[in-house]
């Protein structure tokens, strides 16, 4: 199992350049307290910069791979109790616990209210096989299928249910995962959807798959179509719809295990806010409707900044990104709701 | 090797004395929990926050929380700086009671505008080394882990720059839960019962006596402390046991003082179900509780009811307010003292006065019951005899069903008195009215029988009767006693009809008067007559 993201120089600007002035908008104009779902990290330091925004919190910690398995678990839940914040926290990985619906020492997983910020980083290739305890076969990015389902499950529940305060119908997923791929599993996985069928083959022109071996860090387009088709289908049953911001490149800490060379981590992350739509529109609303051809940003340690950078099959795109001219431009067609009166997303 | 003589020194205190001090007072993993909670309450926290996960357990209070100097002074063993009259825990021992719990106790206190400081427990070291001591022991190797030593390399205070405490507070951060412990605590029902029987906690909402009986500890400067819990995943705030699906719609809630003048040890609250056992065996009976911590459990008073059922009737609290009143380190009772002897004659009395209050509402259940009873007897009663007609029989049986109900509301007769006449009055009247109707069906009923057997006699007589001769009632007043059991067929001598009529003036007619008594007596003839 690899081991847990740490924080690194990169990840920290997309932390603080890109999701934090999202969070922070919809925050101070909706007033939205998140409950947070995801792996913080012993120290939680994502949880603790946002801390002021965040009401509640869903930690998961994976086993340390040497030593005393549990000393980050614990230290994750000494972080939590000492700094106040407020939540329940899973022994194990995410995937394993949504799947297997409890964590490594048994405890039972549940989902009472709506999660409010998705913060997934996928440790390990999202297309590696799960064990579930079960006969069939679970590839990781399946927990995704999981959690959405459980999020539509709890937010049906809750607005079923008798609290005068409705469930928030909005949410934000950061997915971040390992550019890293099987050239197997990537036609495997790609072969029958037709939403990426035109991109693929454009990409496929500009960028031929090798006929075999892992993809690592190169061909990031078919982690871009592979996600998006995913997500896609996913929040297409319990009829969310949702807005893709453009995904960011850049380089995690690399993964070092003993007597081996140091493993790079090329990793690709997304922000997408998502939002339970009217049940009377027929097709729940996925944009931009483009998204795939939209160039992806890149993250620059020198600038603190993240800069356009299009990829295979992507157009150019130029200036700074800044998220929330991003969300203004785009924003308009989700329409959130928030379930508050009066409130959608404006310029 | 030791001199033979001299003085005790530090030496002479092994390390082993910890375990033999821990083990012994706090032999359950929530009594740990408890004794925290105590500091909590000790130190005027407006809201406890206890959160149970399987690698860490937490206290967290928003108490005045410790300076440099409290701070130091707390890890001290078996010292305390704390008044006993007026704090729960003061015997400097309760901090470690966290001892088997957890390898690494932390404690991070502040208080207002101070410096955040952290105390640290490194039990886990302190059972290593106990242990590795034990295994010398064994192998014959003179002891060399003395107390002072073990604890000085394993228990420290430092400033802390964690900013774990907001404004002001301690937060008890139980690490590395021993896999046992955490058994223990993670079993929702259990940990709840107990903080329940231990914790100052508010009553729920809902519960109807909340509002009198929380008015009443605020005038008696009895403060309570909400606490929230977290096992795992559930979150909860908890609140005294008490529901109102454990009462009947009877239940009456009444406070009693215990003790008087100089010997004022507190008060108690008690709920009496009426004339129903409580349907929650555990919360049977009255418990004790100094600061909100219960001293023993309900079944310490139970032998103090001389009518056991009283005490499974009712379910309350003695809050002891005395100064002198200490609980014992087991909080299982008071110390010894000569207080403590007054305190239990109070509260003998107490009982008394109790079951006294249970005795009376038992009587006034009993007779509302009777009194119920009858008035649906009654509405019984009226429709049978309308359906009886000139049914004699049926007339009897009912004749004497109404004096059953008569008699037995006449045992009651007094409780109801209490209660209001106005029950008893109008169950009285439909007596009288239901017995007055069944006189006059049976006096219709002997007077038909006379007309007949009247009409039977003439024709008999051969001389026949005009068919447009009315038959005119024959009218029965009987005056005396004597003249009724004369009409009974009962032979009465003169004397004893003299007698009789002697005291029927000089006494029967002090109580009652003549015209009501002779109607008593001509009915009681009619009632009689077809036997």
């Amino acid at each position: 199992m690899a081991k847990a993201f740490t924080d690194n120089p990169e990840k920290r600007v997309v932390r603080d350049r890109w999701n934090f002035p999202v969070l922070d908008f919809l925050h101070r104009t909706y007033g939205i307290k998140y409950r947070y779902f995801g792996l913080p990290g012993p120290d939680m330091l994502d949880v603790l910069e946002w801390k002021h925004m965040i009401d509640e919190v869903v930690a998961f910690q994976i086993p340390d791979q040497a030593g005393n398995l549990r000393a980050s678990m614990e230290q994750l839940r000494r972080t939590m109790r000492l700094k106040s914040i407020r939540g329940n926290t899973y022994f194990g990985s995410f995937e394993d616990v949504v799947l297997r619906r409890q964590d490594n020492d048994g405890i039972r997983y549940v989902q009472n209210n709506v999660i409010t910020l998705y913060n997934l980083d996928f440790c390990n290739e999202i297309c590696s096989p799960i064990r579930t305890g079960g006969t069939d076969k679970v590839v990781r990015f399946q927990a995704i299928r999981r959690i959405i389902n459980d999020q539509s499950d709890c937010y049906a529940k809750l607005r079923a249910g008798s609290s005068l305060k409705p469930p928030p119908s909005m949410f934000i997923m950061l997915l971040t995962v390992r550019n890293q791929i099987s050239v197997a599993n990537a036609r495997k996985y790609l072969r029958n959807s037709v939403r990426t069928k035109l991109f693929r083959a454009q990409c496929e022109s500009l960028e031929r798959l090798p006929p075999s071996g892992q993809l690592m860090g190169t061909h990031s387009w078919v982690l871009k179509a592979l996600i998006y088709d995913m997500l896609c289908t996913y929040f297409g049953t319990p009829h969310i719809s949702a807005l893709f911001f453009p995904s960011v490149l850049y380089t995690g800490t690399p993964i070092v295990k003993a007597d081996e060379a140091p493993v790079p981590s090329p990793m690709i992350h997304w922000m997408v806010l998502g939002n339970f739509a009217d049940p009377s529109e027929a097709v729940p609303n996925l944009s931009p409707e483009d998204f795939l051809q939209k160039s992806s940003g890149l993250v620059s340690l020198q600038t603190q900044s993240i800069a356009w950078r299009a990829q295979s099959g992507e157009q150019p795109d130029t200036g700074a990104i800044d998220p929330l001219k991003w969300l203004h431009a785009y924003g308009g067609d989700v329409r959130p709701g928030l379930n508050v009166p009066g409130m959608a997303i404006t310029q | 090797m030791p001199s033979a003589t001299g003085a005790f020194s530090k030496q002479d205190i092994g390390g082993e004395i910890l375990p033999i001090l821990t083990t012994g007072l706090y032999q359950d993993s929530l009594d740990a929990l408890r004794e925290y909670v105590q500091n909590a309450v000790d130190a005027n926290s407006k809201d406890i926050e206890i959160v149970i996960d399987p690698d860490v357990a937490s206290v967290s209070d928003t108490g005045t929380g410790m300076d440099a100097r409290t701070a130091r002074l707390a890890i001290r063993l078996g010292i305390s700086e704390k008044d006993p009259t007026k704090h729960v825990g003061f015997r400097g021992i309760g901090i470690y009671s966290g001892f088997n719990l957890c390898n690494t106790l932390e404690i991070y206190t502040k208080c207002k505008d101070g410096i955040e400081y952290m105390l640290q427990f490194r039990f886990g070291e302190i059972r290593k080394a106990l242990s590795i001591e034990a295994e010398r022991r064994r192998t014959g190797k003179p002891p060399q882990l003395f107390l002072e030593e073990l604890l000085s390399k394993n228990i420290a205070v430092t400033e802390s720059n964690q900013n774990a405490i907001e404004d002001s507070g301690t937060k008890v951060l139980m690490r590395e839960l021993v896999p046992d412990a955490y058994l223990r605590l993670q079993k929702w029902t259990t940990v709840e019962n107990y903080l329940q029987q231990v914790v100052p906690l508010p009553f729920r909402d809902e519960f109807r006596f909340k509002q009198q009986i929380e008015k009443r500890f605020r005038e008696a400067d009895y403060r309570i402390v909400p606490l929230t819990l977290q096992i795992q995943h559930q979150r909860e705030q908890i609140f005294r046991p008490y529901t109102n699906d454990i009462f009947s719609e009877e239940a009456k809630l009444k406070f009693f003082p215990i003790g008087t003048g100089s010997h004022k040890f507190g008060f108690a609250w008690v709920c009496i179900n009426d004339r129903v056992v409580l349907p929650e065996q555990g919360l049977r009976g009255m418990l004790i509780k100094k600061a909100g911590f219960s001293i023993g459990t309900r079944a310490h008073l139970e032998s103090y009811f001389k009518r056991p059922v009283f005490n499974r009737r009712v379910t309350g609290e003695v809050i002891v307010q005395h100064a002198r009143l200490l609980p014992n380190a087991a909080r299982s009772d008071f110390e010894h003292n000569s207080v403590r002897q007054s305190f239990y004659e109070a509260l003998a009395r107490f009982i008394t006065t109790l079951s006294l209050w249970g005795n009376k509402i038992q009587q006034e259940g009993k007779a509302k019951a009777v009194l119920a009873e009858v008035n649906n007897e009654m509405v019984d009663m009226e429709a049978c005899i309308l359906r009886a007609g000139r049914d004699k029989d049926e007339l009897i049986r009912l004749s004497v069903e109404l004096a059953d109900a008569e008699r037995r509301l006449k045992l009651h007769q007094d409780t109801l008195k209490t209660l209001g006449t106005e029950g008893l009055n109008g169950a009285l009247s439909r007596i009288g009215i239901c017995r007055k109707t069944i006189r006059n069906a049976l006096n219709e009923t002997n007077q038909s029988r006379r007309k007949l057997e009247a009409a039977v006699a003439k024709l008999v007589s051969a001389k026949p009767a005009s068919s447009t001769e009315t038959l005119k009632p024959i009218e029965i007043r009987i005056n005396t006693l004597a003249e009724a059991l004369d009409n009974c067929g009962v032979r009465v001598p003169d004397e004893a009809a003299t007698l009789i009529r002697r005291f029927e003036e000089e006494f029967i007619f002090t109580k009652i008067e003549p015209e009501p008594y002779k109607t008593m007596l001509t009915e009681f003839v009619a009632a009689t007559e077809d036997e």
